[in-house]
């Protein structure tokens, strides 16, 4: 029932018999209808505060009981956060590696480069027959000893670029932890909705509860260390062992 | 040789195809999940998988168990190359029939190895 209909229904009597009384000049039953109305105003007011008071509460209850908005909060943002940091920490440890390799990789290439040009001045000095025989001598010794630098020079470099070959698997291994944080603003969006529909929709405050656990078998992604507490093998070699366990 | 990578993520694939042709394998072709590799392995006579397991469409345990079913590629040597390191995934894929399982971070050694390991088995 709302405010409208009980001030249309037994005020209308009460202000009618005001005016009345009032045109009557009878001060006294004026007043004592006066403050009937108002009294009666108060008690639609605590009427409608308390109606509003119980719906607060639905709606409060409604917040609590719902399992997936306080798992966003409690859980959820923090499995977020240490996700986000393992990526930073990943793409740190990318950047390094190449970085370390890169600045190892190209001292050996400029020492190269110098040598070549040297050899290089000392050869067409040959060809030109401008070198005595102690030159000769002298160059032969270098040009033994510099082939047998740029053997290894050049494996170190080729080593150097797998390595940085290698570094880039953070871009994978990022992405699919980075999939599941979207999922996870998903589901955050998905409760928010429902949150809404709480507020806005009393009595209707269960949502559907989310699976907490992936099955066993379900990709999951690179397992983040302090996040996800699922029980994987230690490494390759556990990988190793158990399939042989299994006669691999 | 004649193999088909299969990652969704491009850089994966293109690591794996470096260290492949590093070991001389150097005829590769690339699908980024399950649903585009498997038309390839039915009509491309292809010799060897090396899959992902985490991809969106079909995943690589899918496309194991679908190679397996296949009759006319069920011998076909798989290598499973994935961040999934669950036990009950490593036997699941084991039971589904997979020829080597390798776990990311990887290095270009332990490719080398369970390459050499599959095809010393395989002959």
């Amino acid at each position: 029932m709302s405010c409208e209909n009980i001030l249309s229904e037994d005020s209308l009597s009460l202000a009618k018999s005001l005016v009345k009384n009032i045109q009557q000049k009878n001060q006294e039953k004026a007043d004592q209808i006066l403050n009937q109305l108002t009294q009666k105003d108060d008690s639609i007011l605590l009427q409608e505060i308390g109606k509003l008071t119980r719906d607060l509460h639905t709606a409060l209850n409604g917040f609590s009981i719902d399992s997936r908005i306080s798992g966003v909060a409690e859980q959820d943002f923090s499995d977020a956060r240490e996700r986000l940091h393992y990526v930073i920490s990943l793409t740190d440890q990318a950047a390094n590696t190449t970085l370390n390799s890169v600045e190892e990789a190209v001292p050996l290439c400029d020492q190269m480069h110098s040598r070549v040009t040297e050899i290089k001045a000392s050869w067409e000095k040959f060809l030109s027959r401008d070198m005595c025989a102690e030159e000769f001598r002298k160059f032969s010794r270098q040009l033994e000893s510099y082939l047998q630098g740029w053997e290894g020079d050049v494996v170190s470099v080729k080593q150097r670029l797998n390595e940085i070959l290698l570094a880039q698997d953070f871009q994978d291994l990022t992405g699919q932890v980075l999939h599941r944080v979207i999922e996870l603003v998903e589901n955050l969006e998905a409760s928010l909705v429902g949150l809404i529909k709480v507020a806005g929709k009393k009595g209707n405050t269960a949502l559907q509860q989310k699976g907490e656990n992936i099955p066993d078998i379900e990709a999951a992604g690179p397992k983040v260390p302090g996040v996800d507490k699922w029980k994987t093998v230690s490494g390759q070699d556990e990988v190793d062992d158990l399939l042989s366990s299994l006669g691999f | 040789m004649k193999i088909l990578i299969v990652d969704d993520f491009s850089t994966m694939r293109r690591i794996i195809k470096n260290l492949l042709r590093d070991l001389g394998l150097n005829n590769t072709s690339e699908a980024d999940d399950g649903n585009t590799a498997l038309p390839m392995l039915q009509n491309g006579s292809f010799d060897f998988l090396v899959t992902d397991w985490n991809m969106p469409g079909m995943t690589g345990i899918d496309l194991l168990k679908a190679v397996r079913a296949d009759e006319n590629l069920s011998n076909m040597p798989v290598l499973l190359v994935t961040a999934e390191q669950k036990r009950e995934q490593i036997i699941e894929a084991a039971q589904a029939g997979v020829n080597g399982y390798i776990i990311k971070p990887f290095t270009a050694q332990t490719l080398k190895e369970k390459l050499d390991k599959i095809f010393e088995r395989v002959g």
